[in-house]
């Protein structure tokens, strides 16, 4: 499980997370949602030890170091790959640094996807390298797969084909936690919500819950965001004087 | 003979071509360059002597300049290739951030060395090898300055001289 207590992270003056209270156990497909600049990837960063942060976090009860660190595998919109690598290069890689990592799923999924395995990722289309970035998350035998907007540039075709082949694969012990903001498109596909808003975990609800209160994910989320569904019609009243002329 | 395989210190994917190709061009002018200390001590030691009744005569009291001296620049070529080749360090670490974030991949390696051996352990060896290729060259013309320097002219300590001078 990962465990993170009292997690404050400060850019230059400015709190990008507060406070952050937060048990991830095994297993589970954790959904991560908030507005840009929430927190959500600085999270991400901090579990992973790119960033200095105060507070704790721990896997299995074990600060997360270089011993542990192959229980983590990451997937980001900004692609950690190698541009020049090709696929099978950094199969070769992730097979050397990675005891764990699965070749098979490796193989399944490249070939599932259709994507080129001795072509250079460079010339891959953004699609494909979301995917293979996704791919290698799942490949590389870790027990939490965290995932930052890894589908940021798919169609919608793609993403689905995703989310179920990510169902089918997942052993009961892998946990995913996913960011994005394509809401209800993974809402039945996780069994957990997480809200960041400036920084705070303002909501953290599993799907059964909502199932049980009969409401949606997306309904949960405008209610914690406080969201006003007036507020397109206002703002364009405003822009375009109706409201004044109305008055008149 | 066949050259080490040397993408394993070197970061993924990255072509090492350029930093070959100005290594070696690099280690090449840099040796010329250094031929000014031939230069430079023939004509000090034409001025040791004099040429009379058709042989030459060692002039009184000449003395050949220290060979610290005679040396003053000539490596300088080297301190450069070195210079250069450190500078590639940046450019290694720079490489795992351009066109996508492969630096998170190598960070979050079991091996916490990986990153850095495959950033700066080729601009190290090479600028070892510079430092190397200057050694061996100061030897050579250290062997030169003090064969051919006739005794009577050879001012004493000339090997802690250099030192003395260089640090």
């Amino acid at each position: 499980m990962i465990e993170i207590k009292n997690l404050t992270k400060t850019y230059v003056g400015k709190r990008a997370l507060t406070d952050v209270d937060l048990r991830l156990p095994g297993g589970e497909i954790v959904g991560l949602f908030g507005e840009n600049g929430a927190g959500k990837t600085t999270l991400m960063k901090c579990i992973l030890g790119f960033l200095p942060y105060s507070g704790e976090i721990t896997l299995d009860g074990e600060p997360i170091t270089r011993r542990n660190i192959a229980r983590l595998s990451f997937a980001t919109c900004e692609h950690s790959f190698f541009p020049n690598l090709t696929p099978m290069a950094h199969r070769d890689f992730y097979a050397v640094h990675f005891d764990r990592f699965n070749d098979k799923r490796f193989h399944g999924l490249m070939d599932f996807f259709a994507l080129p395995k001795h072509k250079p990722l460079a010339a891959f289309s953004t699609g494909q390298k979301n995917q293979f970035e996704v791919i290698m998350a799942l490949s590389q035998g870790a027990d939490y797969i965290l995932m930052d907007e890894p589908f940021a540039g798919n169609d919608i075709f793609n993403r689905e084909d995703f989310y179920k082949v990510l169902l089918g694969i997942l052993e009961p012990n892998e946990t995913v936690l996913l960011s994005t903001h394509l809401i209800e498109e993974v809402s039945d596909f996780i069994g957990r919500a997480l809200l960041l808003r400036r920084g705070r975990i303002v909501g953290d609800v599993t799907m059964d819950v909502l199932e049980e209160q009969g409401t949606d994910l997306m309904a949960y989320i405008k209610d914690t965001y406080h969201y006003r569904a007036d507020r397109v019609s206002r703002a364009l009243d405003d822009l375009t004087g109706e409201g004044e002329r109305d008055d008149k | 003979m066949k050259l080490p395989d040397l993408t394993r210190y070197a970061p993924l994917g990255y072509s090492l071509t350029l930093e070959r190709t100005l290594y070696k061009f690099g280690l090449l002018f840099s040796g010329f360059y250094s031929l000014c200390f031939i230069d430079r001590y023939t004509r000090s030691f034409n001025n040791l002597r004099d040429w009379e009744n058709k042989r030459y005569v060692l002039r009184e009291g000449a003395v050949m300049p220290d060979f610290a001296d005679l040396i003053d620049t000539a490596f300088i070529g080297f301190a450069l290739v070195a210079a250069m080749m450190l500078c590639f360090i940046a450019v290694h670490y720079s490489y795992h951030t351009q066109g996508s974030r492969a630096d998170y991949l190598m960070r979050r390696l079991p091996d916490r060395l990986e990153l850095h051996r495959r950033c700066l352990t080729l601009p190290i060896l090479a600028a070892l090898g510079c430092a190397v290729c200057a050694f061996v060259l100061l030897l050579v013309y250290f062997a030169i300055y003090m064969l051919f320097t006739p005794q009577a002219c050879l001012q004493p300590e000339q090997w802690y001289k250099i030192w003395r001078d260089f640090l």
